[in-house]
């Protein structure tokens, strides 16, 4: 198993060196990308003067904020649709309308809206991931084996029982399927959100170094939206594998 | 009387007509009795396990359990199914708990029958597995077990062993066998299966094709007082006279349908 995990790691490798020995040889200039060193360089600058960590600290804010109200959202209503057939028929069609417009494209809108502020941000975070987790959640709890629901009826189980027993760890295979997916929205909205209009945070850092041409601060911004959108992933893979022993993916672990 | 049926009918209604399934059904069931209902494939005979189970109502007539009428499901009345619906975030010990946690059963006393009907379904090694670690053969001495714990009135069981090879069907047939010897719960089984119905019931009850009535309803000697070996019993005389006596029973019906 290390040796393969190693494996996986040698491409990677062999491509940033690559990078180095080409900058450094004048082949990439530094006009057109600064070398993995220089980009090195620049965050441990960045960390030093306490700018770096401000920064993350705000887009992680943001991020984190934005999820834990879209994502909600998108849970409540998915086990509330999906429990409950009358709210099904009253909202499932609704919120689909309402998923079909990219919620990108009210940028402008909510610029109007809330300005530039925290206000914003959160709230496109909050839309970007609360359909992900709607849909997932509601699907996860609609395709439970029917025998298993009848089964805990024969037992006596109804109302939170049945929810709690049954319905909740039958479909929390799905649910976290939809909590994967919003992470990754999540993360992508934020640097949308950021680049086009911010006073703070990643994406501020990397538009404010564009205007002083620092190259080496952009590609940074760029690595580090990719390290806390992997993190992200990996703390999601990791509840994966402490809710759902019991679930058996095709190929082993990696899914 | 544990189980009483009088005049039981159930019919659906369908685009542009009406499909009768059962046709006034009359049967008793007594405590401690291994009933067969055995009859041709859709001939009504799920029909009249889920009336009893409470999963669906009788269009017609009076279905009581201990003198009071079948409203619904109930814990007195558990069911085994073609498929064992388990749950599949439960390893085996806790899936045959799972009955008796809902109950609320005390955690030593759960333990203790948990324990007792693992051993009978001879899973006591496997209690820790996870159902996707099952055969097809433990999945449904899971699902046995798991009834058995919980010490419903009656057991009712829709072709449990239906979905299984020939080879672990016989085997689960002699397991089931050993556990009413010991249990001597009351069962009611529904099969398509004559050998399997003579070898584990005390009464066979044969339906007849749709809308069912019932054909005839007999005493069987022998799983209370066949051999324990299970192929002596399959191999028996008798076995065979009766099996082949019913077999042309259901023949007749078929040729000439009411």
């Amino acid at each position: 198993m290390r040796a393969r995990s190693l494996t996986g790691w040698m491409v990677p490798v062999a491509a940033v060196l690559l990078w180095q020995v080409l900058g450094d040889a004048g082949v990439i200039t530094t006009r057109v990308l600064p070398t993995p060193w220089q980009v090195l360089h620049a965050g441990i600058t960045l960390a030093h003067s306490g700018e770096l960590w401000q920064d993350v600290g705000v887009s992680a804010a943001r991020a984190g904020i934005g999820f834990a109200i879209g994502a909600g959202t998108g849970l409540v209503l998915g086990l509330l649709n999906g429990i409950v057939p009358l709210a099904s028929r009253l909202l499932d069609s609704t919120i689909q309308m309402i998923r079909t417009i990219p919620h990108l494209a009210l940028v402008p809108l909510v610029i109007l809206w809330f300005g530039i502020g925290e206000t914003a941000k959160d709230f496109l975070v909050a839309l970007g991931t609360m359909f992900p987790m709607y849909l997932n959640t509601y699907h996860g709890v609609r395709s439970i084996d029917p025998g298993l629901v009848e089964m805990a009826r024969m037992y006596g189980l109804r109302g939170f029982a049945l929810y709690r027993h049954v319905l909740l760890p039958g479909a929390l295979p799905s649910i976290l399927v939809g909590l994967r997916y919003a992470l990754g929205v999540a993360w992508i909205t934020l640097i949308v959100a950021e680049t086009i209009s911010a006073d703070s945070g990643i994406g501020y850092m990397v538009m404010n170094a564009r205007e002083f041409v620092q190259m080496d601060v952009v590609v940074l911004g760029i690595v580090l939206y990719a390290l806390l959108g992997k993190l992200s992933d990996l703390a999601a893979r990791g509840l994966e594998r402490w809710w759902l022993p019991w679930r058996v993916t095709v190929g082993g672990e990696e899914a | 009387m544990l189980l009483e049926l009088a005049g039981v009918s159930r019919w659906y209604h369908t685009r542009n007509q009406v499909i009768h399934v059962l046709n006034g059904i009359d049967l008793s069931i007594d405590t401690g009795e291994f009933v067969c209902l055995l009859g041709p494939s859709g001939c009504g005979k799920s029909t009249l396990l889920k009336i009893i189970a409470g999963i669906e109502p009788a269009n017609r007539g009076k279905v009581l359990c201990r003198g009071r009428p079948i409203q619904g499901p109930g814990r007195d009345r558990a069911v085994v199914f073609q498929q064992p619906a388990l749950f599949p975030w439960l390893n085996v010990w806790d899936n045959v708990a799972f009955g008796l946690k809902m109950q609320r059963v005390p955690r030593a006393l759960r333990q203790r029958i948990v324990e007792r009907y693992l051993e009978l379904a001879g899973l006591s090694a496997a209690r820790r597995l996870r159902t996707y670690e099952l055969s097809g053969g433990m999945k449904q001495r899971v699902a046995i077990a798991r009834v058995l714990a919980t010490d419903p009135s009656v057991v009712l069981m829709d072709e449990p062993f239906g979905a299984l090879d020939a080879f672990t069907k016989e085997q689960m047939q002699d397991l089931l066998r050993n556990v009413w010897r010991t249990t001597r719960k009351t069962v009611f089984f529904i099969t398509h299966d004559v050998e399997e119905a003579l070898f584990l019931a005390t009464r066979v009850v044969v339906l007849s094709p749709r809308p069912a009535v019932i054909l005839c309803d007999r005493t069987c000697p022998f799983s209370t007082h066949g051999d324990a070996d299970g192929r002596v019993v399959r191999s028996s005389p008798e076995f065979i006279r009766m099996r082949e006596e019913i077999i042309g029973l259901i023949r007749g019906a078929q040729a000439a349908p009411f």
